[in-house]
């Protein structure tokens, strides 16, 4: 803007006079010449506001552009009517965005990272006791596959997971909606809510263990716990800071309280709600592993504790491993979701 | 609606009586007494800060916790057009014109609407993809679509740049023209009001402190020199006083009252309301 202002200006004052050949021009033009041709819109302001110091020496507009000059050039090279700036013709500024994606830049890290891996283990300076090579992970694998243990222990954790997550989600959405709509709601749930939020789940362990034994139920309610938190507490903000203008516009329109709630509050509260449920889906993982290794009988984590008491880091890396695709997948799979819910926010960032 | 404040019985008229309205104590609405018949286009002009929305939005019923009294009848199809468009940006356009519609032609009506604001083909659009006047427009769409008594504007243009204002003056009116609801329009925009309106009215530390019938025909311009007397007289009116030169002293505070001493100040469209030239369309 002010760039454009300034050349502007200085065509009609008309303080200065005809521009000498680039090679006479005055020592004092040097910085002059500088500022002219610098690029950055930011010097600008500078140059304008510095002491009237090289007038009369107007180099012709057609100067090459010298981009390290452009510091000295905002010191003194103000000159008659303070704008003798102007920007080169056909220069484009530098970009300071990080500029165009690599291809498939979300693999390359870790690509790099097993091959490293591999290398290494393959030059026998890994100690394969404690990392074994990425092929013995993998036969590993197609070991315990093969002999059924792995099959039954995933679908073990699957299990909990699942019905752990399930029961969370719909205790999350439920509460939400009922502190979230309602005063009375508001002032039964939320409190108590809050105060449950203070409590470490992890650490109501051994009380749920006396309370329900030590079987699946208070795995499954360790989960949904740590599972509904982060979906309530998102979703109840995203209800209760529903924008006011909205709720106006809804007034207006004569819209009924339902309406209201169908229309307006739960599609403003989704991306609130969206946050929370990739919280919870991570909180359901985490929990599990947690509980899995501490007071299971089997399970993934019963698996990878008991290769912990035999010094089978393979298997350990394995249950690491399957761990890890049920967290991919599981995430992307709500983004997915969530792409397609909230298909109205893509023209935002696209 | 203000605790205080009798609701009449419904009638196809704005009526108010001795309405007040008081924030913690600050006496906004001093008493208003105020007419509006049908079909009639009114302005309300204003400083900011003098009431004009507060009496804007007794009317639109939308001052819940307001201190007041009075009395205020006003039409059963009220529609009110606010300064941003406010639309929900997860319903595309025509859904948003729909918002409160219901019946079997509805959809019908939605896009007949949006296409007497020049959107049609615009429906399956989602609002952040329109400009700024498109989705001015698709407000508009949105409140003609239930057919009011009564549009109240609360400063619609206020947020558009200089050229796309001039266009929604035209398809306002021509809008108005068609369906003739009566219409109140805020703004703090002297020129706005005189190029519009058929009655201004000032609002001044909480009464009506001029109304002005404007008796010139429609379409009017800018450049009309017989509107720079009344222009004169709303000016006086907001306590905004001109000399010779054509500068302009305000003595108020907040008024964009722009100098006005004949013609040729204020022939030029675009720059009399002092801002560039902008693009309204955007094409994704």
């Amino acid at each position: 803007m002010t760039s454009r202002t300034s050349t502007e200006d200085r065509s009609t004052t008309g303080s200065a006079p005809a521009s000498p050949p680039a090679g006479t021009t005055p020592p004092s033009a040097s910085a002059t010449t500088s500022t002219t041709t610098s690029t950055t819109a930011d010097t600008a302001p500078a140059s304008a506001a510095a002491s009237p110091a090289g007038v009369g020496t107007e180099p012709p507009p057609a100067v090459p552009v010298a981009a390290e000059a452009v510091g000295a050039g905002t010191a003194g090279g103000a000159g008659a009517g303070g704008r003798p700036f102007r920007r080169a013709p056909r220069t484009r500024r530098r970009t300071l965005a990080p500029g165009r994606r690599l291809p498939a830049s979300r693999i390359v890290g870790p690509a790099l990272f097993l091959a490293l891996w591999a290398v290494a283990s393959a030059a026998g300076q890994l100690d394969p006791g404690a990392i074994p090579a990425p092929w013995t992970v993998l036969r590993t694998t197609g070991d315990l596959w093969t002999d059924g243990t792995l099959p039954t222990d995933v679908l073990t954790s699957l299990e909990r997971a699942g019905y752990g997550f399930a029961f969370g989600l719909t205790a999350g959405v439920v509460l939400a909606l009922a502190s979230g709509l309602s005063r009375v709601g508001e002032a039964l749930i939320d409190g108590t809510v809050q105060l449950n939020r203070a409590i470490p789940t992890l650490g109501l362990i051994p009380l749920f263990i006396l309370w329900l034994g030590i079987g699946e139920t208070f795995k499954i309610a360790i989960i949904a716990i740590v599972v509904y938190i982060p979906i309530y507490l998102n979703l109840h903000s995203a209800l209760s800071g529903i924008d006011n203008r909205f709720v106006e516009l809804a007034e207006v329109q004569g819209l009924s309280r339902i309406r209201f709630i169908r229309q307006i509050v739960i599609p403003g509260a989704l991306p609130g709600f969206f946050v929370g449920l990739r919280l919870g889906v991570t909180g359901s993982w985490l929990s599990l592993v947690v509980l899995e290794q501490i007071n299971a009988t089997s399970g993934l984590g019963y698996m990878m504790f008991q290769a912990q008491n035999y010094g089978r880091t393979d298997i350990i890396l394995v249950g690491l491993l399957v761990y890890g695709i049920f967290g991919l997948v599981s995430d992307s799979a709500v983004r997915l979701v969530e792409r397609k819910v909230l298909s109205w926010r893509r023209t935002l960032s696209s | 609606m203000a605790t205080h404040t009798q609701q009449l019985t419904r009638s196809h008229t704005v009526r108010l009586r001795g309405l007040t309205r008081s924030f913690e104590g600050r006496t906004v609405l001093d008493g208003i007494d105020l007419d509006l018949p049908a079909g009639q286009f009114t302005a309300l002009l204003g400083h900011s800060g003098s009431g004009k929305s507060t009496l804007l939005r007794a009317i639109a019923g939308l001052d819940h916790d307001v201190a007041g009294s009075g009395e205020l009848t006003a039409p059963e199809r009220v529609s009110v057009v606010f300064q941003d468009s406010r639309l929900l940006p997860w319903r595309r356009v025509l859904d948003n014109v729909l918002l409160g519609t219901d019946g079997r032609d509805a959809a019908e009506r939605g896009r007949s609407a949006l296409a007497e604001v020049g959107l049609a083909g615009r429906e399956r659009a989602w609002p952040n993809e329109l400009s700024g006047g498109e989705a001015q427009r698709a407000a508009l769409a949105r409140s003609l679509v239930r057919e009011p008594e009564l549009l109240l504007a609360d400063e619609p243009f206020g947020a558009l740049d200089a050229l796309t204002r001039i266009r929604m003056h035209v398809l306002l009116r021509e809008l108005w023209e068609r369906h003739r609801p009566s219409v109140l329009l805020v703004t703090h925009d002297v020129d706005e009001a005189i190029v519009l309106a058929d009655r201004v009215l000032v609002l001044d530390h909480g009464r009506i402190g001029l109304d002005l019938s404007i008796d010139r025909p429609h379409p009017r311009s800018y450049r009309d020199p017989l509107l720079g007397e009344y222009r004169e007289r709303l000016l006086n009116a907001l306590g905004v006083t001109e000399d010779v030169t054509g500068t302009t002293a305000r003595t108020g505070s907040g008024t964009t009252a722009r100098p006005a001493t004949g013609p040729d100040t204020t022939a030029d469209d675009g720059a009399g309301h002092g801002a560039s030239a902008h693009q309204e369309e955007k094409h994704p």
